[in-house]
Formats: C-alpha cells, structure tokens, sequence
C-alpha cells in the first residue's frame, strides 16, 4: 500500500505558492552564504596551521640558540 | 634568614661575540614568537565570528525549512494493514507491588537533546513514508 502511494502521482493544494517558493528561494541563497562561510573557515583553518608551524620553527630556533649558548658556557674543553 | 653567597666561578668563553650574538638572536626569535601568538589569537579570533555566523545561517536554514514544511500539506499516508496475529492465551500475572518510581519530568537539558528529538521526531516521520 505505501509503495503505490509512493509511484503514483499526487496533486497537492499549496496555498500560498509564493510564500513557498520565496522562502525556497531565501533557503537557497542562506545555503550559499554557509557554503561561504564554511570556505572561509577553512581558509582560516589553514592559516592558523601555517602560524603554527612557523611558531614551531622560530621556538625550535631559539632552543638552537639556547643550546650553543650552554655549549660556549659549559660544554667547551678549558682554554 | 640570610642567603648564603656563592662563590664566583669563573668561565673562559672563546668566541664572546658568538655567544652575544646567540643570546641576541635568541631574544629576537623570543619576541618574534610572541608577536606569532598575538597573530594567532587574532586568526582565532576572526575564525570564532565566522563560526558564529555560519551558526546563524544554520539556525535560520532549520527555520525556513520548517517555515516550508508547514506551507506545504501534510500527506498521511495509510499504513499497511496488520496481520492477524495469532491468539495468545493470556497469562495472568499477580501483580507485583511496583517501587514507585518518582519519574524526573522530560526536560531539554541541552540543546543537543534538543536538537536529538526533533532528529527522532523526523526520522520516524521517514520511516512512516517508506
């Protein structure tokens, strides 16, 4: 019974024909503003990745920097 | 209490401009590093308002379509009909004095309870039409 509902085709009554397919309408363009802004997010997203890594190579830097500092304090044979 | 005064030692540095320039170059990626997290904290920052709006437009999405779902009829489709199950005959039971249960009354806790009803509510709405 519910598979021929399904096939066979119904005529429905829409009352306010416009009001639907403006607010069709207003969905579609609601779509394309969250499709936007979800592209903008992830162009964020990757540039807080880029940021993060280049905090990483500047800390990895200083740490470099750190250590030859030790190294010429403490870890050089007696003059 | 009085601090107890180390003895100086001293320590021979063969290339003093190395180190000076160590020490310097490390200040510099120091200060470097903290002008990176106040550009971070502004990317994060930026990235929360676009979140909040792509938040707004979803909220907005769900109501329109709900606006559409009530603009259009609702269909009631009729359900199988039932087969005949078999009789059974009944069992009686003595009933138990049931512990009453003081029943929290249903409440939205959250919106994700929410939100996991409404998702219910249209999935068993689905499977009455298919």
């Amino acid at each position: 019974m519910n598979g021929e509902m399904g096939t066979v085709p119904v005529f429905v009554k829409i009352t306010e024909y416009k009001t639907v397919t403006s607010t069709l309408d207003t969905i579609r363009s609601k779509l394309n503003d969250a499709r936007n802004n979800l592209n903008k997010i992830n162009e964020i997203k990757n540039q807080e990745d880029s940021e993060l890594k280049e905090w990483e190579t500047s800390l990895e830097d200083v740490e470099r920097k750190v250590e030859e500092i030790n190294k010429a304090l403490f870890e050089q044979p007696s003059i | 209490m009085k601090k107890v005064e180390e003895e100086p030692i001293f320590v021979g540095i063969r290339n003093p401009a190395d180190v000076r320039r160590n020490l310097l170059e490390a200040s510099k990626g120091v200060i470097g590093s903290l002008q990176k997290y106040e550009r971070l904290k502004s990317t994060r920052g930026n990235k929360v308002v676009i979140v909040n709006k792509l938040k707004g437009d979803i909220k907005e999405i769900s109501k329109l379509i709900y606006q559409l779902r009530t603009g259009l009829p609702t269909i009631k489709f009729k359900s199988e009909p039932k087969k005949a199950e078999p009789k059974i005959e009944p069992v009686i039971v003595k009933p138990k004095k049931a512990k009453k249960k003081v029943e929290a009354p249903k409440r939205h806790r959250t919106e994700l309870d929410r939100l996991e009803t409404e998702l219910g509510e249209i999935e068993g709405k689905l499977n009455s039409i298919s």
